[in-house]
């Protein structure tokens, strides 16, 4: 509260003097409600300094996921100073600041200075919180550097002495915390006008992301065991170019350069099941393995990309453009031993660190004409290679979860080469409609996948009728093909899965979409619009995986502006999506091939939206007025469905998905005078889940269980009333 | 790797026949096709600086001045001098070239003489709309405007005032026709801007990002129009660094594409995925032990039988480093 308030009073001392100018330069839109809703166009707008203070406070329904309600926002009670716009401009420069959110931890600060024609150069400051629960609570005490102890250790050797259940560890859960996360931005650009028809541009930006996160951190098959798994990283990216340009073409050179450093790479956590080490071939069953788990977090990295384009205009109205860059990853991170369990004889590593590097080549080319004013078309070629050159690392054994030695796999790296040209003719006889047809090809080769190369051949149609002033009119259609070639069974075989199945990322598919839109502005205070989508993949030919993905998106609505001070619409939209998948309940042995253990899975989910808004702008005298509804429900359901020969017992299947938000607010500013305005705003939120997975109804929602050990970030409704006294001075 | 060309792609027999028919479209249907009426062009862009701007332009006699134009617009003139385009200081802009209004809109004098009859001069709103983004690239033709040419919205008949305004922009930045950036996507794109309001999204509507913090569309060397890279993954890495790699262990999936199972649009699910695990991962996962088994309701409603493949995080409750792993004994993201 306190660094709120200096944040807030610092803010406010930076506003001095006033500035006469016109046009703000907000560059994000929020939910939030805003003081001033309705966009007047720019020259409408008489004031562009503002300062936005008051006071604000949300009560909460019995029980409310106070943490999902607020998620990237910070909505705590108390003074606000929500937004800080301030300009001054001359012929020669304008200089802008920005502040929103001041001292709460989703503030953004911002200035920005364009000497025209000479430099620009910006800076912002921008947090993101992320809030995941204010119910977690869990076993451990977080020591620092990623080390997390068991509080008591009497939940230990409880449990390893067989006198305490799991399913009663839950006396010994800590006080519920807080499970947060941020990221903090800062970002730099400066462009400089070095020549004539040269720029210069430099930026710099810096991430820094610590918090806690929902991670799991298991000891076995069927011991779950959840943590707030602490972190703390930061990236660095700097950039540079140089850019020559005229009226005949452009030439760009470049450096990106990106550092990623984390200061948690080792996350150390104990197990609740066993407070010695011991190992043995049935040791996945808790009480028989590890006391203590190791995982190896995110590593160090570096990438440097340089880069050049060029872009040239040809006779004929052609334009020839062209792009290439090379970059590496590296990483060479200190490799963990192969586990923390001193029952198990130390594995020698290959070496001692990751030695990891993939190399990325890309170039395009890309011409365009339009040799006459009817005829249009575009050719592309792109090629990108990922080349990982990390050396295979030699896997002997290893140790699954810390618990029991496994013989290993050599670990090897995936390299993938695309290769895709695409071709565009478009055609516009008739005024303002263009009818295009297109072909395009990709070809990607893999290394470590079953299929050595796949193949994509796209064509596709549309007509658009656009750039009148009735509106537009919109209608593509889509077909692709993909096959594989170069199938090695024995990729899959060597992961003990079936060879007839399909990875769907990269398996054989074929496409159908096709995507319709119409607006109609009969009149300028007037227009309605519909659209529709609907798409197919078929994995033709598989048997276990993913079959098909079905989806349909259809939407309609309006927007009427009356008179000048009253604009309103409303937006209907629904999409379904259905997919089927199959697979096969088996052990190795004869069940593997058994088709009587087959089994389907049918996911469907249905979503309906409705948006809608009403502004009355000086409808009513020296008052603003903003309705606004924001609604969407989907529900999902996963079905289970067996063969007529089925050897399986009859599935119980899965309760309905429900996630349901109703968002509603009104947002009342009433002039006292030409600088100041008085409001208030109200702001409704409703929020219905039903998740089997994650739902407090669910046995998840006992967080303690007879195999696991759960952390109580679920997903639960809330319902919230915010109430918001706000007084803006414009100058 | 592998050759291109090697691999039996007939890239040099698929861009003669381009060659062929670009000359065919050229020297056959050209001559062939009457050409509509021309608006006159655009005046070229002299770069004059800010000092020379109250200089005459350069002699012609078909360009009549800024102040001749404003005496019948004279709102778009004093609203062109509240943008960028007005700023005369910037010798890129029309206000420094001394043809200002006629930089965009061609030679004014026929249409003066003709009592403003609005075919003697260019009018954006009614011209055809890749003849209205050649008047724009004319100067617009660097940074993040060099692939709109042959990009995805220039192939669909769209041009810059698609999107924004020059006289009467309504947002706070860009100059767009709409108020926010969101909307102005969301006019065509409603699946996508729909979906950000889901449980499941990136802060989109809270205000912390926008399309354009992805998304470049003016048109861009990766796919979809992605602002950063040559490839899907190098766009998602450039936020989400941690998750780049090159790690010891990879998951194969994710060397393909983020958007194998994440929507980053928004979902329903937790974590965006595109559906809910343990269903999404045994899309893939169709083999012997716990991966294949039916995951019921018994597991979700049934202590004794419960399963923690299926409630909290599913698979991820375990296989947590399903991103990739950088541990010795994490080939099964266990570690």
């Amino acid at each position: 509260m306190r660094n709120r308030l200096f944040a807030m009073v610092a803010a406010l001392l930076l506003v001095s003097g006033g500035a006469k100018a016109q046009s703000t330069s907000d560059s994000r839109q929020q939910d939030v409600p805003k003081a001033s809703a309705a966009a007047p166009s720019i020259s409408d707008i008489a004031f562009e300094n503002e300062i936005d203070f008051g006071v604000r406070g949300t009560s909460f329904g019995s029980n409310a996921d106070k943490a999902r309600f607020e998620r990237y926002r910070d909505l705590r009670n108390g003074g606000t100073l929500d937004r800080l716009r301030f300009s001054t401009r001359t012929d020669q420069y304008v200089f802008n600041a920005q502040a929103d959110h001041v001292g709460y931890r989703d503030q953004r600060y911002s200035a920005s200075y364009n000497n025209y024609g000479r430099v620009k150069m910006s800076f912002e400051w921008n947090q993101i919180p992320l809030f995941y629960s204010e119910t977690a609570a869990w076993l451990y005490t977080d020591q620092g550097n990623g080390a997390l102890k068991i509080t008591n250790p009497a939940v230990q050797t409880g449990i390893q002495s067989g006198t305490l259940k799991v399913v009663n560890a839950n006396a010994f859960l800590g006080s519920p915390f807080d499970l947060r996360q941020r990221r903090d931005t800062a970002t730099f650009n400066l462009t400089a006008a070095v020549a004539k028809n040269a720029d210069l541009k430099v930026s710099f930006a810096s991430a820094h992301k610590d918090g806690q996160m929902p991670w799991g951190a298991s000891f076995g098959f069927s011991a779950a065991n959840e943590i707030a798994a602490p972190f703390d990283h930061r990236t660095n990216d700097l950039g540079a170019s140089f850019e020559w340009a005229n009226e005949k073409g452009m030439a760009r050179i470049g450096y990106d350069g990106s550092w990623f450093s984390n200061s948690i790479q080792t996350l150390t956590f104990d197990s609740p099941y066993k407070a010695t080490d011991s190992t043995n071939p049935i040791a996945y069953v808790f009480g028989n393995g590890t006391s203590q788990g190791r995982m190896a977090m995110w590593p160090d990295s570096t990438a440097n990309t340089v880069s050049g384009a060029a872009g040239y205009n040809l006779p004929g109205r052609s334009r020839l453009n062209g792009a290439f860059s090379f970059g590496d990853l590296r990483q060479n991170a200190a490799l963990l031993p192969f586990t923390i369990n001193t029952a198990i004889a130390p594995i020698p590593l290959d070496r001692a660190t990751a030695d990891a590097e993939a190399r990325i080549t890309n170039l395009n080319v890309n011409f365009v004409s339009r040799p006459t004013d009817i005829v249009w078309f575009n050719v592309r070629a792109r090629r990108y290679d990922y080349d990982n050159r990390t050396p295979v690392f030699q896997i002997p054994q290893y140790v699954r979860l810390d618990q029991v030695l496994e013989p290993g796999n050599a670990a090897t790296f995936i390299s993938y080469t695309r290769n895709y040209v695409d071709a565009d003719v478009s055609l516009t006889p008739l005024p303002y409609t263009a009818f295009k047809a297109g072909y395009g090809m990709q070809k990607v080769d893999r290394t470590e996948r079953y299929f050595a190369s796949t193949n994509e051949q796209t064509l596709r149609a549309s007509v658009d009728s656009t750039g009148f002033q009735y509106g537009s009119v919109r209608l593509a259609y889509e077909h692709s093909k993909r096959t594989g070639s170069g199938f090695d069974p024995a990729i899959l075989s060597d992961a003990g899965e079936h060879v007839d199945m399909n990875h769907y990322d990269i398996g054989d598919r074929d496409r159908n979409r096709i995507t319709a839109s119409a607006t109609l502005t009969p009149i300028s205070q007037f227009s309605v619009f519909a659209s529709a989508a609907t798409g197919r993949d078929d994995y033709n030919g598989i048997y276990f995986g993913l079959q098909k993905w079905d989806t349909n998106t259809y939407s309609v609505g309006f927007d009427a502006t009356p008179i000048e001070t009253v604009g309103f619409g409303l937006t209907y939209s629904y999409e379904d999506q259905n997919t089927a998948q199959r697979s096969r309940t088996a052990n190795p042995g004869p069940q593997f091939l058994d088709a009587t253990r087959d089994w389907s899975d049918n996911a469907s989910e249905k979503v309906h939206y409705i948006v809608a808004s009403m502004d009355l702008t000086k409808a009513i005298p020296r008052t603003d007025i903003r309705f606004a509804l924001d609604w969407n429900k989907s529900n999902g359901d996963y079905v289970y469905s067996l063969p007529a020969n089925t050897t399986l017992p009859t599935p119980t299947q899965l309760p309905t998905l429900l996630n349901e938000l109703t968002r509603a607010s009104v947002d009342f500013k009433y002039f006292v005078t030409k600088h100041l305005a008085a409001g208030f705003v109200y702001w409704y939120e409703d929020y219905k889940v039903d998740d089997f997975a994650l739902g407090q109804q669910y046995v998840y929602g006992n967080r303690t269980l007879p195999e696991g050990v759960m952390l109580g970030y679920f997903q639960r409704p809330y319902r919230a009333n915010t109430g918001w006294f706000r007084l803006s001075y414009l100058w | 790797m592998t050759s291109f060309i090697r691999s039996g792609f007939p890239a040099r027999r698929f861009a003669t026949a381009l060659g062929v028919a670009w000359l065919a479209i050229i020297i056959g249907i050209a001559s062939a096709t009457p050409a509509r009426a021309a608006a006159p062009p655009p005046a070229a862009v002299s770069h004059q600086t800010a000092a020379t701007k109250t200089q005459a332009p350069p002699p012609s006699a078909d360009f009549v001045g800024e102040e001749t134009c404003t005496t019948c617009h004279e709102a778009q003139g004093t609203s062109l001098r509240t943008t960028l385009h007005g700023q005369a200081q910037n010798s890129r802009t029309p206000a420094a070239t001394g043809h200002a209004c006629e930089t965009c809109h061609g030679p004014g004098k026929a249409h003066v003489d003709g009592s403003g009859d609005k075919s003697k001069i260019k009018v954006l709103t009614a011209m055809a709309p890749r003849d209205v983004s050649d008047t724009c690239l004319t100067c617009h033709s660097r940074n993040n405007h060099t692939q709109w040419k042959g990009g995805p919205h220039d192939s669909r008949n769209l041009s810059c005032i698609t999107c924004h305004s020059i006289h009467s922009p309504k947002s706070e930045r860009v100059q767009l026709k709409a108020a926010s950036e969101i909307e102005t996507c969301a006019s065509c794109h409603k699946a996508q801007a729909m979906k950000v309001k889901r449980t499941s999204h990136m802060p989109v509507t809270e205000g912390k990002m926008t399309c354009t913090t992805c998304h470049n569309p003016h048109g861009s060397t990766n796919v979809k129009q992605l602002k950063v890279g040559n490839y899907l993954n190098q766009a998602c890495v450039s936020c989400h660094a941690e998750k780049r790699g090159p790690f010891l262990h990879e998951h194969a999936p994710v060397v393909e594409g983020c958007t194998t199972c994440h929507d980053p649009h928004g979902s329903s699910n937790d974590r965006m995925l595109v559906a809910k695990a343990p269903m999404l991962c045994q899309r893939c996962h169709v083999s012997t032990r716990h991966p294949p088994t039916i995951y019921d309701g018994k597991a979700v409603t049934n202590i004794p039988t419960a399963g923690n493949r299926i409630y909290g995080r599913s698979c991820v409750n375990c296989h947590s480093q399903i991103h990739g792993s950088n541990h010795p004994s994490g080939g099964a993201f266990l570690r």
